[in-house]
């Protein structure tokens, strides 16, 4: 399932976050995007997931906007910078509260947690959980639905090294798989080795896309001299 | 969507406020009061075994109200506090199912709230006033109709708090509003020349009608000299008071609709 961006465009008030922005993402490959804080990634990602209102153009996954999908969380997960959890709800009372509003059986509930590797703090509530555990509990409540597509925003921030390699194995082992995963950051050392595609936005405008095969570093700089290279297919 | 609604309130301790609340208002409260004899209050009232002094004490509940209104705000204003309200709208991005699945599970809770507060204000009457050898002045019957009418109330009232807060969202201002306007915004209204009239529509006269409660509106009366305020039937009252939850119940499933999640 490919994800598509398509002359998307969202103003808030005066201010004009994403602009005339188009790029693709396809299955079997991890897509990086990128950008410097405040142009546009989390605003894009937001409207790819219903849960912004673009002002224009459309964002789809399979050719259909996220409120249209028959079953949204069997077909994308999503971890975004700002989710959060009941600090009363253990890891598993969270997990069950969404797998019961995903229709996921609560099998997958113990499933998950063992595979964030959160068994030991399963049962203890969310308030005393490191900023590590909080983003392996929010990768395993975006994967309860076995998705065909991932979007994630910022999923390394506050991430120890350990960490930084789990999320880089899990989400190569998912690409591996067929899968379509949008990872954005900020953090260019933190994709570098995960992406397969890239795609740099700025001021809301698309600035490079193409495969990550080639100076990451080098494709992320030329952007901001102002010599965006033409977007590759 | 009523499962998980129902597993993320049990998960946390407003699940066991819903019980515990009204317990201790119903055992405490009550059972203070009827300890005292309404004859010992200040200013006096009439005492147990009369029947209007039984109404009086048991519709002093009724200005309870103000906490399953704040129990059903918080449960919904939790999810943009905590910010689960993404995840919330990931998993069901048809956002009047979610809100319509929180009003089924707190009206549910504000059912249980209900009948938790009538049964320990019950036992806590008969019990305190077996005590002191009063012989209440209202026959059992009614005694248990009131409390009904009481305990249906405050379902009522945790519902219209779901309303408010999925209308405000922001917790602390929602509580506020709720909060403030059932404490002191409707007692202020009343002090208003003209809104007197108006105060059996407001849903503390409502309430009042129900639980045939008059004791605030013939003080405010006697205050402000005005005629004294004549409160609708219970009926009429029963019916106003489902008119808010239904007013909020739609205010709810609608309000989140468009509005973008940043």
């Amino acid at each position: 399932m490919k994800i598509e961006i398509a002359g998307l465009s969202k103003r808030f008030g005066r201010v004009t976050a994403v602009d005339g922005l188009s790029f693709t993402a396809r299955p079997g490959a991890v897509t990086a995007f990128l950008g410097p804080n405040g142009a546009g990634k989390t605003t894009t990602m937001r409207i790819l997931l219903g849960l912004v209102a673009p002002t224009s153009g459309t964002a789809t996954i399979g050719g259909r906007a996220y409120r249209d999908l028959p079953h949204p969380t069997r077909t994308v997960g999503a971890v975004l910078d700002a989710a959060g959890f009941h600090p009363a709800h253990s890891a598993r009372d969270h997990l069950r509260v969404y797998a019961a509003m995903g229709g996921h059986p609560d099998a997958r509930v113990a499933e998950l947690i063992d595979r964030a590797g959160l068994t030991a703090a399963a049962d203890r509530p969310t308030r005393g959980y490191s900023t590590g555990m909080r983003r392996r509990l929010a990768l395993a409540t975006a994967l309860l639905g076995d998705p065909q597509v991932l979007v994630l925003d910022e999923p390394g921030n506050g991430l120890d090294p350990e960490g930084v390699v789990w999320l880089r194995e899990t989400l190569r082992d998912l690409a591996r798989r067929g899968r379509t995963v949008l990872v954005s950051s900020h953090v260019l050392g933190e994709v570098d080795r995960l992406a397969d595609e890239a795609v740099v936005i700025r001021d809301g405008r698309l600035a490079a896309a193409g495969p990550a095969d080639g100076d990451l570093e080098a494709m992320y700089l030329d952007t901001a001299l102002g010599t965006a290279k033409e977007a590759r297919p | 969507m009523i499962r998980s609604e129902l597993r993320r309130l049990l998960a946390t301790r407003l699940g066991w406020a819903i019980v515990l609340a009204p317990a201790a208002i119903g055992l405490g409260l009550v059972g203070a009061m009827t300890a005292t004899g309404p004859e010992n209050f200040q200013p006096p009232m009439p005492g147990l075994d009369t029947a209007e002094g039984v109404r009086l004490l048991l519709g002093v509940l009724g200005l309870s109200a103000f906490v399953p209104a704040a129990l059903g705000t918080m449960a919904v204003t939790a999810e943009y506090r905590h910010r689960t309200i993404d995840a919330t709208f990931l998993h069901a991005p048809r956002r009047g199912r979610v809100l319509a699945g929180k009003l089924v599970v707190h009206a549910g809770a504000g059912l249980v709230y209900g009948l938790v507060l009538a049964t320990t204000s019950a036992a806590a009457l008969y019990g305190v006033s077996a005590l002191r050898g009063t012989a209440l002045g209202l026959p059992p019957g009614e005694v248990l109709g009131v409390l009904a009418r009481i305990g249906a109330a405050m379902a009522v009232y945790l519902v219209i708090g779901v309303g408010a807060g999925a209308l405000l969202h922001n917790q602390v201002a929602a509580l506020a509003a709720v909060v403030g306007y059932l404490y002191v915004g409707e007692p202020l209204l009343m002090l208003m020349p003209g809104v007197g009239g108006v105060y059996p529509l407001l849903p503390g006269g409502a309430t009042s009608a129900l639980t045939g409660f008059t004791y605030v509106a013939d003080a405010m009366s006697a205050e402000v000299g005005t005629a004294s305020i004549t409160l609708l039937t219970p009926v009429l009252g029963a019916l106003v008071l489902l008119g808010y939850a239904v007013v909020a119940a739609v205010a709810a499933v609608l309000a989140p609709m468009r509005r973008d999640v940043v």
